[in-house]
């Protein structure tokens, strides 16, 4: 309903006076029977939301309710396939969803962060979870004495005793340091920690969270709400590492009670996911369970040979293969990559390549999809315990590791630029050496962590500086791809090239040039937190990525989901990487950020 | 004449609107509050409240309370050897009700407001409607438990209020509101509840824990079940009631020469309880998100409903709010004061012309679709909401569907009701089909529109344009609507059984609660109960009113002298 029609319904001037909205709805309502005419109920109902939303919106001197662009998008247009062409002006589509959670004291601003698996397709979606204030801290102290009225009631149990008033001294919120225990034991290591927790971490951190939850439970609705919310989205980024403080927190809020809601909130959706997860890898470790054999099965490294896959039933296999896509799907990084890819060779199995056909609905959700590719797990802070000796006999294999990344220069010339790169360099030979592994490997090893750090730096950089760096992996992907589909699924989620894969020499000297550059104009500095990075993909790219990579356009979507066969993963990502370079869209740098 | 009616889980209760007010009418006994128990002996027999409750210790396999919690279901009480549905058993409560109005006005009542809690389902509304029907009660109107509280509290001044927050934890159910008042407009802003959360639950907690600590013998567990069951429910009663005012209270069960007891705190209570105080925040939390407003802007918490007494639900509350609740309105009368309030609004009378209220539907409805997924394979099950939760009510409001298969005749879905995305989560309302032309998947589209009414009953249109039929039905399945004959001759079964005449109801039930006393000591006091039977006996086979009254009034003095509660 417009505005002006709404106002002319419940015959009042447009004004921003809320009150006088509410008071000509009471007259008219009081004029007749809603039981006997629903439809005028209801078209007075709407004329009162519109005023309103019109009064409130002239108050706060925003744009009247009908110049407001219409909330809904008709699904069609995005079969568009120039959409992404027309969409200026609509930034909040392609910005990214994914912030983190923020780290302290139940702050209210992580709601808005949408946690999802490590490469899962996400759809956007509006989010439902009205953001819960912040409190006033020490709104507690005043309300004892409203307790007052309580005496003067005949027939209430006098409730609140003197002693029972006492809990108005918990309602004061104290500012606990247990989220910060929580959250610094969640994220030790940055983001990309999937480590699982020691014994001595994993015992803090449930303390931690035992001391949250107390809070939770002493705090008031909107402290429990906060409190449930960040805790939700702390835990959902530090997945998997979070895994064993999951049962105790979902079962404190019951989160599982929201699963199937049509209203659960995203981050406990993803929860609620993973908890399943959980119980159905515990249910089927056990041996009795009949899909116990085919578990243990796929989770062999290697191929194996026909006759050692006779250890499980191809019927099993099937099952769990497909139950795992469908409901678990990040258990399958428990499973081996290869075996499962074996066993799909072998016919028979459902895999991801096989679902279905083109379908129209791919551009819809082409357009739309976003993306968060898997990130680097690699580790390129010295996090690793460092052997403060560098003697003498690592000087030479320090030399050809500094060679090996920057192609020129010694030690001491990075030294001179970034003292602490230069600790790394030699920290990690002089450990290498200890374990007495070979000169050219050692090489190789820094040569990575170098290139790491320095696509790191381009990532938070500038565009430029990015765009060399992905020329340079484009290169490296390619000739990861050339030994094999593993070794260049090994590089993107490892950052570790295989050392005996053949590099061409015009891509070896790019990367060094590369690292030399960012070395000298001092950008190699500890990398920043990286931000969980993701973009939209637009359809035209998509195009793009299914014409030259010649992979169909479902399998598309899976390896873009992390799901995909090493093979797709990686044409895929080599095509998405060459069309963004190609293009000269808005999106690029977001999506080069990404990859 | 059109009465108000609180039909609780524990007690209920009747109203009238009377003179611009609402007024409570007392029971034969004079008491406001009628216990909604029901005994029936072998012979036809029957006894309604007080005197029915206090045979659940000495007949536990004639007597029925709480069955409240069946309304809806197909499960049936056995009494006197005989199956009763919770509302066959509603409706002797019902007409016990009428009753009592009858005595005091003079006129029979026909017609009825009966309160039920909001989060009830369309079942237990029409289960509710139906025990109505059977007690010859023409029901205009249901009306949400917290609603009619949120009446009764704002009649008080009827003034502008901001939102307020109506907590309403019954014996058997609990429900929360958000409503708000202004110009006379009472308006529900957002419900929520648990059907299956009140004082009965933190009785069976409280029995659970006890147990083991009373009987270490596992005497008890020889006992048959619905015997058990009464003793040790009627236990955790009067220790949960006195620990509403004491921090310790003595947790006792009397079974035949044997008495077992243990002493039970306010904080063993609240440790035992702790599972049920956390579901309490749920329906909180969904309320006040569902209608976007802040707990701290809640103008009161205003508390309803006799488990709102136990000082560990206080302090859930006090915690959860931050201050503490509001107590201006009586825990067990407001709402069947709110009942009368809104009987006045529908006998329009004059001294309710400012006012009008407005509801809201507290769940999502819905049918069941499928939908074909982008690999072609068909997802059955899936809910698609028509109605969402917390729209205000009256509403009418469609969706537009069409057909899966080629030539498909028929096209069928079920009417849910619930949250979930699939309906297997969901409560099935009804089924419904509508036959439509042969033609193509996708051709043939249909509108299902959804009426839902200010009773909180739901009506289903079906209308296919291609044909131009429509096919409507009011949600009700076979077993849901019995037609007037099967009503008939329920309501014939039910007059077949006996009752005892009005004025003797203050002897029956003196006499039910000497012998639960009986029961409930042992040793000397017990023989002197049983002295006093004998002699209040022997006084009422005299049949001289005079010499009855003065042996009642001893009898019950003695009992509360040995009771050790006073007659207030």
């Amino acid at each position: 309903m417009s505005p002006a029609t709404a106002w002319k319904l419940l015959g009042i001037a447009r004004s921003t006076d809320t009150g006088a909205v509410r008071r000509a709805y009471a007259a008219l309502l009081k004029a007749f029977d809603p039981d006997s005419d629903p439809d005028a109920f209801a078209r007075l109902r709407e004329a009162r939301d519109a005023a309103l939303a019109n009064a409130r919106a002239l108050a706060a001197k925003a744009v009247p309710v009908e110049d407001l662009p219409e909330p809904e998008e008709d699904e069609d247009e995005w079969d568009d396939h120039d959409y992404f062409d027309e969409q200026d002006g609509s930034d909040e589509q392609s910005a990214p969803l994914t912030e983190r959670p923020e780290p302290w004291t139940y702050s209210a601003a992580g709601l808005d962060a949408v946690p999802r698996a490590e490469g899962s397709v996400v759809i956007p979606l509006p989010d439902s979870n009205a953001p819960m204030p912040v409190l006033n801290p020490g709104f507690g102290a005043g309300s004892a004495k409203d307790g007052a009225p309580l005496a003067a009631d005949p027939w209430a149990v006098p409730a609140l005793s003197p002693a029972q008033a006492e809990y108005s001294e918990h309602l004061v919120l104290k500012r606990t340091p247990a989220d910060q225990r929580l959250w610094g034991l969640l994220y030790a290591n940055g983001d990309d920690d999937t480590a699982p927790f020691n014994a001595a971490e994993l015992k803090g951190a449930k303390h931690a969270q035992n001391d949250v939850l107390a809070d939770a439970s002493a705090g008031n609705l909107a402290m429990h709400g906060v409190i449930e919310n960040w805790l939700a989205n702390a835990l959902a980024g530090a997945w998997p590492r979070s895994a064993p403080l999951l049962e105790a927190a979902s079962g404190y809020f019951g989160w599982e009670r929201e699963a199937g809601k049509l209203s659960e909130r995203a981050s406990i959706a993803f929860l609620n996911a993973r908890l399943k997860g959980m119980r159905f890898e515990a249910k089927v470790l056990d041996p009795k369970h009949r899909l116990h054999k085919a578990w243990v099965e796929l989770q062999r490294e290697g191929s194996g040979n026909a006759l050692s896959r006779m250890r499980a039933s191809k019927h099993d296999v099937r099952t769990l293969l497909e139950g795992v896509r469908k409901n678990f799907p990040e258990l399958e990084e428990h499973l081996d990559a290869q075996r499962v890819a074996a066993w799909e060779k072998s016919g028979g199995m459902p895999g991801p390549s096989r679902n279905g056909g083109p379908s129209w609905r791919w551009w819809a959700i082409g357009a739309f999809v976003l993306i968060r590719l898997l990130m680097a797990i690699g580790d390129t802070s010295p996090s690793k315990p460092v052997n403060p000796l560098d003697t003498p006999e690592d000087l030479p294999v320090t030399q050809q590791a500094v060679i090996a990344a920057f192609g020129s220069g010694t030690i001491d010339t990075v030294q001179q630029s970034n003292a602490e790169l230069a600790q790394l360099i030699k920290s990690n030979v002089s450990m290498d050496r200890t374990e007495n592994v070979p000169a050219d490997h050692i090489a190789a090893h820094v040569a990575n962590l170098i290139r790491e750090r320095a696509l790191e730096a381009a990532r938070s950089g500038s565009l430029a500086d990015l765009e060399s760096a992905m020329r340079v992996r484009l290169g490296l992907l390619r000739a990861a791809k050339a030994k094999d589909a593993a070794a260049c699924t090994r590089f993107l989620r490892l950052a570790k090239l295989d050392d005996d894969v053949a590099v061409p020499k015009a891509v070896i000297a790019a990367d060094q040039k590369f690292s030399s550059a960012m070395l000298l104009s001092g950008k190699l500095g500890l990398p920043p937190r990286r931000e969980g990075a993701s973009a939209m993909v637009p359809g035209v790219i998509m195009g793009q990525i299914i014409r030259s990579s010649g992979v169909p356009e479902a399998r598309v979507r899976q390896a873009m989901g992390g799901k995909g066969s090493d093979a797709d993963s990686c044409l895929v990502r080599i095509a998405l990487l060459q069309a963004t370079l190609a293009w000269k869209g808005k999106d690029r740098w977001a999506i080069l950020k990404t990859l | 004449m059109l009465i108000g009616i609180d039909l609780g889980t524990t007690n209920s209760a009747v109203t009238v609107w009377r003179d611009g007010r609402s007024e409570l009418i007392a029971n034969a006994l004079g008491e406001f509050l009628t216990p909604s128990a029901v005994s029936i002996e072998k012979g036809g027999q029957t006894y309604v409240g007080a005197a029915a409750l206090d045979r659940t210790a000495t007949h536990p396999a004639d007597t029925a309370t709480s069955f409240k919690r069946l309304m809806g279901t197909e499960k049936v009480a056995q009494l006197g050897g005989k199956p009763y549905r919770a509302e066959e058993l509603s409706a002797l409560i019902l007409m016990s009700l009428r009753d009592d109005v009858a005595a005091a006005t003079g006129e029979i009542p026909t017609e009825a407001v009966i309160t039920v809690p909001a989060y009830f389902n369309d079942r237990q509304r029409k289960a509710t409607r139906r025990a109505g029907e059977l007690a010859g009660l023409t029901v205009r109107r249901l009306i949400n438990e917290p609603t009619a509280a949120a009446l009764a509290f704002g009649m008080q001044d009827r003034g502008d209020r901001e939102p307020f927050l109506v907590f309403d934890l019954g014996g058997g159910t609990f429900d929360v509101s958000v409503v708000e008042m202004f110009e006379g407009i009472v308006e529900v802003r957002a419900s929520a509840g648990d059907n299956r959360l009140g004082g009965d639950d933190f009785n069976l907690a409280l029995a659970a824990m006890m147990q083991p600590k009373i009987d270490p013998d596992g005497t008890l567990s020889k006992l048959p079940a619905d015997r058990r069951a009464a003793l040790l429910t009627r236990a955790a009663e009067t220790a949960r009631r006195a620990l509403s005012v004491s921090d310790t209270a003595e947790f006792v069960v009397v079974n035949g020469e044997q008495r077992l007891a243990a002493p039970v705190t306010a904080a063993e209570l609240e440790l035992c309880c702790d599972a049920l105080l956390k579901r309490l925040r749920d329906p909180v939390v969904r309320a006040l998100r569902d209608c976007a407003i802040d707990a701290e802007t809640l103008s009161e918490i205003v508390l309803v409903g006799g488990a709102t007494r136990m000082p560990i639900v206080r302090s859930a509350i006090t915690r959860m709010f931050g201050r503490f609740p509001d107590s201006r309105v009586h825990p067990d009368h407001a709402v069947a004061l709110g009942a009368a309030v809104q009987a006045g609004l529908l006998a329009r009378d004059a001294a309710l012309d400012e006012i009008r209220i407005t509801d809201v539907c507290p769940f999502t409805l819905g049918i069941d679709v499928s939908e074909r997924d982008r690999f072609g394979g068909v997802q059955n099950g899936l809910f698609s909401p028509i109605i969402d939760r917390n729209t205000t009510v009256p509403v009418s409001r469609a969706g537009y569907y069409h057909t899966m298969a080629d030539n498909q005749k028929v096209i069928e879905m079920g009417v849910y009701q619930g949250e979930a995305r699939e309906v297997a989560g969901n409560i099935k309302l009804g089924t419904l089909k509508v036959p439509v032309p042969p033609r193509p998947a996708g051709e043939i589209s249909v509108e299902v529109r959804f009426s839902y009414d200010s009773s909180g009953l739901l009506e289903v249109d079906v209308t296919v344009p291609a044909t131009g039929l429509t096919r409507s039905l009011m949600i009700i399945d076979e077993a849901d609507r019995p037609d007037e004959r099967e009503i008939a001759k329920r309501r014939a079964e039910l007059s077949k059984l006996k009752f005892h005449p009005r004025e003797s109801a203050e002897n029956v039930a003196l006499m039910a609660r000497a012998q639960r006393c009986y029961e409930d000591f042992i040793g000397d006091e017990r023989q002197m109960i049983g002295a006093w039977i004998t002699d209040f006996s022997g006084a009422l086979e005299k049949q001289d009113p005079r010499h009855i009254a003065d042996a009642r009034e001893m009898l019950s003095g003695n009992l509360d002298s040995i009771e050790g509660h006073s007659p207030l």
